[in-house]
């Protein structure tokens, strides 16, 4: 057993004396020249446009100007050479500033390190020896010594930045080299290019690459940054943001995070085989960054290269190429929002824009005020702000509201249509509804007098609507609100809320008078500003169409189940809003564009008189081109008054960019 | 009594190599940004020793006491690691408990060689008879552990019992039947290996083929090693270490990472200090005066010498890949004590090799 052991022992001993000592040029050569690295490539993330294909997020190309010290600073070569022959304080030279057409003296030298200092890129003649006596000096020209500054100020002037800027920021690359004790690393930070000016813009970039030959070791680095299109469309791209620590550990048990020191190409197999993500990757953080992360961010692509430490050059031994991004089209039309946006914003109004296609379903325009410019939020003040004024909520499918009297009209044509009330059949509006006290109209104390349909949806009156709802029933009224979309999903949009339509079977107990109050859009009835749209769509073609963000949607509607008659009665009504004198909207210009719409004032705080108010239509009325809703969240004032001037802008934008098309 | 059973060489050996072992785990796991390694790997330090000194303590006598308890637990630790273990790359080789992770495999191989002895002193191996013990606890603890599995480790207690059986006196003629088993059992054993075994094997054979996976480990090492030289580029001055190239080197490449950074000279002398380990144990064997003592020595000597040959082997690409660690060096608790568990036995060992009472 000694005798074993002792052989293993020597087995192991003369492997390694072979592998180290017979055969260490060899593997030293090896070990010296070549390294295998693996390089991550990621992908473009994904565009997000508009209808027209104008970009709503983008990943921009932009270029950084940066410098490879192993050939852009000769002088640092020259320096580490000085350094590694045990010449004291090599630095100095640095700091020798050639101004004089003199030549300057170095430092003496033996002539046996002379070659070593002479190799190539120093071979050119700006270095050289003088005999003082019995002693050789090395000397260099000044062109030798100013090489790095001169270059370094022609690099300023292409990029228009302050040359002493770019001098320190030089000079601090230049002191990490130097100070980096391990000789390995050094020749790894000297071969790797370093970014000393950022955006540069790209006639720059083409004019370093042409200028190439007169700067060595100056080349320029692409870099890909998210884009936006602004502050209307904030809530609906969303953001990109760091991946968190949660994710991040989900992801490392899963294998596919690739942190700090991955370059090693054991994780090849890794990134080519499952969808990674860096350890400080950013991803989509809200609404359409978010949702669409999986399809918008592609597949990392990955290369093993074998590379050479000393000339930089490398040849590609294995390579899973990239996959980019998908292009994802919305139906959105960007400068529809962003009049939208700008009607809110200058009024200082909180609240939502709508405006849908209603023959197809197209959601032309989604504004939501206040909103955020995803391209600032990653400055810690201006998230703080945004936090501060609420501008991460999406008011136009993310959030719902009482909708106030713009059920009015889908109340009317359940009514109609179940046969309880006819176009002629007449209510008298006191003012109040059985008692004084209670479930009063909503300009008491001016009673209405009798009304029929038509003139109830004009004046907007609750008592008759009170009326209706008792007739009704609280299972028919839900069944009837139901057919028009509300309690349930609108549109393609993931995050859009289903809201909450009340009914006798899921609202325990369920009294009388919530049906009452339901009619009147006010009590627990809850709906988003996209799911008014949608049934103002179905009142305006008579299908319920389902609302589409994305453009690869398909159209999809189904029928209401209710007839023209029907519908012609209350669309009359809704015109009447806006055309006659007692309509509740008649104060505003919408009448210019044969619109039809509703008021609602939906009250929110009765001691501060604060409403949400509203205005829902379409327009024109005999052939509807268009459907908007506008949503003022608490405001003093009602409906028409508050967001009738709102809708105006809008369709004024939306009709004659419709004119300047058809010319 | 600590007087007695104290062994300075064994002790001195031992602290010798972990000490080596914890400055290369701050060397590879240092330059790689990942610190607390080797303070962790100090902390096991003191656990091991204060291991050893239990083991020292509670003697020769008192072990065989529990022999059997002991092996009793350690099947049932492989058992809940089977059943409860962590998984790591597709293996279960880790029982979690609270803050604290470790390897019920390495602890078996102490407690199996303990075992070992303990049968052997109750009984002479020479029939079948008194073989059956022995060889079915081999067996039992070999199936467990390449179940998890863990073919590399399941396979070092098979020439750790075969050595253990001859030196106490098992007759010449069984080494014949030994061989004609091995020689039925390579091929067949090589058809029922798992697919990333059988790939380790053919990386083993050919890694240019396999360059980007198994055979990229081989070959970085092999330049790594051979790129030492007589005197190594010097503590944390390694390229194959600094770059990050080397997968795995705080664990089981450490070596490499030694070869690399000390040279020719460092390695030699690193196994040296291993092998001399192995010296005392089968020197001991060969002058003890009971089986107890006999087997204990040989048997921790064979498991020295086993894993230390294979790693340093794989290392310098005569071996395979296994997941052998280098015993004292490289980074993990569990076998960081397992292998102070061993030196504490083959103090034992070496303190009773006079005592003829030891056996039956």
């Amino acid at each position: 057993m000694l005798v074993l052991s002792v052989i293993s022992l020597l087995t192991l001993t003369g492997r390694l004396f072979h592998l180290q000592i017979l055969r260490y040029r060899h593997y030293a050569e090896k070990a010296r020249k070549k390294c295998l690295l693996l390089e991550v490539v990621t992908p473009r993330r994904g565009s997000i446009t508009d209808r027209n294909r104008l970009p709503i997020a983008y990943d921009a190309t932009t270029y950084d100007l940066a410098v490879v010290p192993a050939r852009f600073d000769r002088l640092l070569r020259l320096v580490l050479r000085l350094r590694a022959i045990g010449v004291p304080n090599p630095e100095k030279v640095f700091s020798l500033t050639a101004q004089t057409n003199r030549v300057v003296v170095l430092c003496p030298i033996s002539e046996r390190r002379l070659p070593y200092i002479l190799r190539a890129p120093l071979s050119d003649g700006s270095l050289f020896t003088l005999q003082r006596g019995k002693t050789v000096l090395l000397a260099a020209t000044p062109e030798l010594l100013s090489e790095t500054r001169k270059m370094l100020v022609v690099v300023a002037e292409l990029t228009g930045q302050n040359p002493k800027k770019l001098m320190s920021r030089y000079t601090k690359i230049r002191q990490k080299i130097i100070t980096c004790k391990n000789g390995y690393e050094r020749r790894h930070l000297m071969g790797s290019p370093y970014v000393l000016a950022e955006r540069i813009g790209r006639f720059v970039a083409m004019r370093v690459e042409a200028e190439g030959w007169r700067l060595p070791g100056v080349c320029v680095v692409e870099r890909k940054r998210r884009r936006y299109a602004g502050e209307a469309f904030g809530t609906l791209t969303g953001y990109l943001r760091l991946i968190n620590a949660d994710e991040a550990k989900e992801l490392r048990a899963q294998g596919r995070i690739i942190s700090r020191g991955y370059n090693s190409p054991s994780t090849y197999e890794r990134i080519a085989s499952a969808d990674c993500y860096f350890w400080d990757e950013r991803v989509g953080a809200f609404r359409l960054e978010a949702a669409l992360e999986r399809r918008l961010r592609g597949r990392k692509g990955v290369r093993l290269l074998e590379r050479d430490i000393e000339e930089g050059g490398y040849c590609v031994l294995s390579e899973v190429k990239a996959k980019a991004g998908e292009n994802v089209r919305l139906n959105i039309d960007a400068d529809l929002q962003k009049v939208a946006y700008e009607a809110l914003k200058k009024r200082g109004f909180r609240g939502a824009v709508v405006l849908v296609d209603p023959n197809s379903g197209a959601i032309l325009a989604m504004a939501s005020y206040p909103s955020f410019d995803p391209a600032k939020i990653k400055a810690p003040k201006y998230y703080k702000e945004i936090m501060k004024r609420g501008g991460l909520i999406e008011r136009c499918g993310g959030a719902c509201y009482p909708p106030g009297s713009t059920v009015k009209p889908l109340v009317a044509a359940a009514a109609l249509a179940e046969h309880i009330i006819t176009p002629q059949t007449t209510v008298t509006c006191r003012g109040y509804y059985r008692s004084r006290k209670a479930f009063r109209c909503w300009i008491y104390p001016n009673a209405h007098g009798p009304l029929n349909v038509t003139s109830a949806i004009e004046r907007s009156c609750n008592v008759f609507f009170f009326e209706v709802a008792e007739r009704l029933g609280g299972e028919k009224l839900a069944k009837w609100l139901a057919r028009f979309g509300l309690g349930e999903k609108p549109a393609d949009i993931p995050w859009s809320k289903r809201g909450f339509l009340p009914s006798p079977s899921n609202t325990h107990p369920w009294y009388r008078g919530y049906g009452r109050l339901v009619a009147i859009g006010q009590g627990q009835l809850l709906a988003s500003p996209l799911q008014i749209a949608r049934a103002m769509c179905a009142i305006a073609t008579g299908k319920l169409p389902l609302l589409r963000l994305f453009d690869e949607t398909p159209p999809q509607s189904r029928p209401l189940g209710i007839p023209e008659s029907v519908l012609d009665v209350v669309r009359d009504g809704m015109r009447l809003v806006v055309e006659s004198r007692h309509g509740t909207a008649h104060k505003t210009g919408l009448s210019a564009f044969y619109a039809a719409a509703k008021t609602g004032t939906a009250e929110v705080s009765k001691k501060r008189h604060l409403n949400h108010a509203w205005i829902a239509g379409f327009a024109p009325y005999d052939a509807p081109k268009v459907v908007f809703v506008v949503l003022v969240e608490k405001v003093r004032g009602h409906g028409g008054q508050v967001a009738g001037p709102v809708a105006e802008e809008v369709l004024k934008a939306f009709f004659g960019e419709r004119k300047r098309a058809e010319r | 009594m600590l007087k007695d059973r104290f062994d300075a060489a064994v002790f001195a050996l031992a602290l010798a190599a972990s000490v080596v072992g914890i400055v290369f785990i701050w060397s590879a796991s240092s330059t790689a940004g990942k610190d607390g390694y080797a303070f962790r790997q100090v902390i096991w330090l003191f656990v091991a020793v204060a291991g050893y000194f239990g083991v020292v303590l509670f003697g020769g006598w008192r072990l065989r006491g529990v022999a059997f308890v002991l092996f009793g637990a350690a099947v049932a630790a492989l058992l809940a690691v089977l059943l409860f273990g962590e998984s790591v790359k597709g293996a279960r080789r880790w029982v979690v408990m609270g803050p604290l992770r470790f390897q019920p495999s390495e602890f078996a191989k102490p407690i199996f060689v303990l075992l070992l002895a303990h049968l052997m002193a109750l009984r002479k191996p020479q029939g079948v008879r008194s073989l059956v013990l022995p060889l079915g606890a081999t067996a039992v603890v070999a199936a467990l552990i390449a179940a998890e599995p863990d073919l590399g480790t399941a396979l070092v207690f098979l020439p750790v019992a075969g050595v253990v059986l001859f030196v106490c006196g098992l007759p010449k003629r069984w080494l014949l039947v030994g061989a004609a088993v091995v020689a039925v059992a390579v091929p067949l054993g090589f058809q029922m290996l798992k697919p990333y075994q059988r790939q380790r094997l053919l990386a083993f054979l050919n890694p240019q083929k396999a360059q980007l996976t198994e055979g990229y480990q081989i070959l970085q090492s092999e330049v790594a090693v051979g790129s030492g030289g007589l005197w190594g580029k010097g503590l944390r001055c390694g390229v194959h270490n600094a770059l990050n190239l080397l997968p795995e080197r705080h664990t089981d490449f450490i070596f490499s990472v030694v070869a690399e950074e000390w040279g020719f000279v460092g390695s030699v002398v690193v196994l040296c200090l291993l092998f001399g380990l192995v010296f005392l144990g089968f020197r001991c064997a060969g002058a003890a005066d009971n089986r107890f003592s006999a087997a204990l020595g040989a048997g921790v000597a064979t498991l020295m010498a086993v894993q230390t040959f294979v790693n340093a082997g794989m290392v310098t690409r005569m071996m395979p890949i296994t997941g052998l660690p280098l015993p004292f060096v490289t980074y993990g608790g569990s076998a960081l004590v397992s292998s102070w568990l061993c030196a504490g036995l083959l103090s034992i060992a070496r303190a009773c090799r006079r005592e003829p009472l030891m056996d039956a």
